[in-house]
């Protein structure tokens, strides 16, 4: 049998497994049940999402939560556009990497995917006065501001920049 | 979990696909052990036709399921085969076969496991990067999981991530990483692989299934063990096995669990 063949049977077993459970030599435990992982976890296989706690990566079990809260998780694309005329001469000479984060509007971190050195070298050398950084996440709360701090292999940290979310 | 008892044996699950890091995996194993002859390792060699098994991993300590890579039918039918091979060990300990090792980190996991305080603890996490001929350049990493993203299919994929802050004693944890996962013996009895699985789903359906019967996960406070994650150039079995016999884009390149 081919690679994909048994890749097919075997993603539809996994699917039918988080979502339709059953008990077994393959299947799942009398000890908890699915229900009980997801909420432990923050995560809901049926509407493929996860809670704001569980994308932070904070220790489980997850707060408790109301049977709704998966309806009320949201994607968002963020376009972060910098005006590089702006920023010191380390953050594009050398950048080991730039933090960038979105924020609520209590200042509370929603989703952080830092860019690379390969990203920031990809948008650099398209050599325009603003680059444009995408992040795509998805999130109960609402994304109020982002943030970028761009880190320097020969100054290290520099200053914030941060801007509104319309 | 009771400190260290009389016995402590170990039962190391190996599934290897033509792998040349199978036998610097089990040779540093051995070394950094603490109590080398408590390991028992159950092998699942998928190897090249006529390939001689190695002369140094002979005797009892060493359970070979071995076959041409050509008769394979994947990560989690291999590990399946290496369960039946388990005979009781107090510990259950699956691995890839491209690891380094901690030194005592046998002692190390049966420490943290201790400290769980859990009766039915998993211990687990994407273990720190080494590259092969620059094991010297590996730091010393702890570890955590995180969740990455859904598949189109619903399956949850995993990233590594460090530690929001360090602790002396495990963290509680949601998901489990197939390449290291540490756990009492009973958990071969309890979820014996499904060989039916092929390769992504894997940790999420052990995480679940670990989790329903009534084991507690965790990530290690310690450092452990290393993995080699990229293996650029190695044989991949859904290179392998196709029916055109060219190169398809295997799930390796759908998710950053794949790359382990």
């Amino acid at each position: 049998m081919a690679w994909h063949e048994r890749d097919a049977v075997s993603l539809a077993k996994v699917k039918r497994l988080l979502t339709e459970p059953w008990k077994g030599r393959d299947g799942i435990g009398i000890a908890r049940t699915v229900a009980d992982y997801e909420a432990y976890a923050g995560v809901s296989f049926g509407h493929r999402r996860v809670q704001d706690y569980t994308w932070q990566n904070r220790e489980p079990p997850n707060p408790p939560a109301d049977s709704g809260w998966a309806e009320r998780v949201r994607d968002h694309r963020i376009e972060i556009t910098v005006d590089i005329r702006q920023l010191p001469d380390a953050a594009t000479k050398d950048p080991i990497m730039w933090y960038v984060g979105c924020h609520d509007s209590n200042g509370r971190e929603l989703y952080r995917q830092d860019a690379s050195h390969k990203e920031l070298a990809d948008l650099i050398a398209l050599n325009r006065d603003r680059i444009t950084i995408v992040r795509q996440f998805a999130s109960s709360s609402v994304p109020a501001s982002w943030t970028v701090l761009p880190l320097s292999a020969s100054v290290g940290w520099l200053e914030p920049i941060m801007d509104v979310i319309p | 979990m009771s400190g260290r008892s009389r016995a402590d044996t170990f039962f190391v699950s190996i599934a290897s696909y033509r792998d040349p890091e199978l036998v610097p995996t089990i040779a540093d194993c051995l070394a950094k052990a603490r109590a080398p002859d408590r390991l028992r390792f159950g092998i699942c060699w998928q190897h090249e036709p006529g390939e001689a098994w190695s002369g140094q991993l002979t005797g009892a300590q060493f359970s070979v399921h071995s076959l041409d890579w050509q008769l394979s039918e994947g990560a989690c039918w291999a590990r399946a085969e290496i369960m039946k091979l388990y005979n009781g060990e107090d510990w259950y300990l699956q691995l890839d076969s491209h690891h380094r090792f901690a030194l005592d980190w046998d002692a190390k996991l049966i420490e943290q496991a201790a400290l769980t305080a859990s009766a039915r603890p998993v211990l687990s996490t994407y273990a720190a990067a080494y590259t092969p001929g620059a094991e010297s350049d590996a730091a010393e990493q702890v570890t955590t999981l995180a969740f990455d993203r859904f598949t189109p299919e619903g399956l949850v994929l995993l990233k590594p991530a460090t530690p929001l802050q360090t602790r002396d004693v495990p963290t509680r944890a949601r998901f489990v990483s197939a390449h290291f996962l540490f756990a009492p013996g009973c958990f071969v009895r309890d979820i014996p692989y499904d060989s039916e699985l092929y390769f992504l789903g894997e940790e999420i359906t052990l995480a679940v299934r670990a989790f329903t019967h009534g084991y507690d996960l965790f990530h290690p406070a310690k450092h452990i063990l290393w993995h080699e994650y990229t293996r650029a150039n190695r044989a991949k079995h859904w290179d392998d096995h196709t029916h055109e016999g060219g190169t398809r884009v295997g799930p390796g390149w759908r998710g950053t669990s794949a790359t382990r």
